[in-house]
């Protein structure tokens, strides 16, 4: 759906025009895994810089020990994770489909990114999401994959070596996949120039000024602005 | 999912350290119903050996009065309490997995920290069961 307000002259300008660039149930999602992953990173820190056993404020608002909540939050993802490949399949296979393509021009599109970041000037690119999102969201996914695999695996298999290599792979993915969430926080919430008002897509209805589209995701807003 | 959760169900209990015997768990120092001056040290008496989470080991989890969240990790036999209020206490020892879930082992007992200037050491000093706990604050270990 697209809503439209125009110009006194009749005119649809792009500051004026929102798109709609996910459905409810996707933004309803989204939000799910991120709270998990969210409260997961909080926890998960926590206990890695050795604070267990001291109640971080989350633990003290749930009334559970921080290891407890990790782990239960950690079930609540896998919870998530399953669903989101069994009734959630469609839109599964579209998101990794439209991760993992590649058009020519992709390479341009890096070449000008650092500087866009602060411009908002982006090269072209023709997918849904852009060429450094792909990047991100395979990353995302994958790690997000080892961690509820040896999440669960912590959590059932209670010590001895199974668990050491649990914990290992674990931690590790712990410590590649931080720095990639915080790049995808950064730019989610807009505090880079170039991606300002990108949030929208996400939150508060999903209802994202065109004009954000534009500069972000060209291709995709050509291509479904106007089957909208 | 689904597979991996049985191969990880199947594999879990076998691997997690146990001798196959039934675990326990227990207080060796101090003794039930002693009087401790601040820092004293917990010697703990457990039936398979503790080492760090990241050796797959066991571990201990020491609280005290109920509050369960707010514990002491301990890796090894002892363990030093640097900070606890004066007053009466029950110390909870809980004998933990490598994934900090219970092991089905523990143990509660009661001591009494004396004030720091009483002469300091622990004595065999059974409590009056009878006699009313003080009001305390939370015991800060």
């Amino acid at each position: 759906m697209r809503m439209t307000v125009g110009d006194p002259a009749g005119r649809r300008t792009d500051s004026a025009t929102v798109v709609q660039r996910y459905s409810r149930s996707s933004r309803w999602y989204h939000a799910a895994v991120y709270l998990a992953v969210l409260a997961l990173l909080g926890t998960g820190w926590w206990l890695i810089t050795g604070r267990e056993g001291q109640p971080s404020a989350l633990s003290r608002l749930a009334g559970a020990s921080d290891a407890t909540l990790h782990t239960y939050t950690g079930w609540a993802l896998a919870i998530l994770t399953a669903l989101g490949v069994t009734i959630g399949y469609r839109a599964t296979s579209t998101f990794i489909r439209e991760s993992i393509r590649y058009d020519r021009g992709d390479l341009r599109w890096f070449v000008r990114w650092p500087v866009a970041l602060f411009t908002g000037r982006f090269a072209r690119h023709e997918g849904h999401f852009d060429p450094g999102q792909r990047i991100a969201n395979l990353l995302l996914v994958t790690l997000l994959a080892v961690l509820v695999g040896s999440g669960a695996g912590l959590a059932v298999v209670a010590g001895g070596p199974s668990f050491v290599w649990l914990q290992r792979i674990h931690t590790w993915a712990t410590y590649l996949i931080t720095p990639v969430l915080v790049g995808h926080i950064l730019i989610a919430i807009g505090v880079l120039p170039g991606y300002r008002g990108v949030a929208r897509s996400m939150h508060l209805g999903g209802r994202l000024p065109a004009e954000v589209a534009r500069r972000v995701w060209p291709g995709w807003l050509e291509r479904h602005g106007d089957q909208q | 999912m689904l597979a991996l959760g049985l191969v990880l169900t199947a594999c879990g209990t076998a691997d997690a350290g146990d001798a196959g015997g039934s675990l326990s768990v227990s207080v060796a120092e101090p003794e039930s119903g002693t009087t401790v001056t601040v820092p004293f040290t917990v010697e703990i008496d457990s039936s398979v050996p503790l080492g760090p989470s990241e050796s797959g080991l066991h571990h201990v989890h020491v609280w005290f009065d109920g509050q369960e969240n707010d514990y002491l990790i301990v890796e090894s036999e002892t363990v030093d309490i640097t900070e606890l209020a004066t007053g009466a206490h029950t110390m909870h020892v809980s004998l933990r997995n490598a994934n900090h879930s219970a092991a089905g082992a523990e143990t509660e007992i009661p001591i009494t920290v004396g004030d720091a200037g009483g002469g300091g050491g622990a004595t065999s000093d059974a409590p009056d069961p009878t006699s009313d706990a003080p009001d305390l604050p939370p015991p800060g270990y």
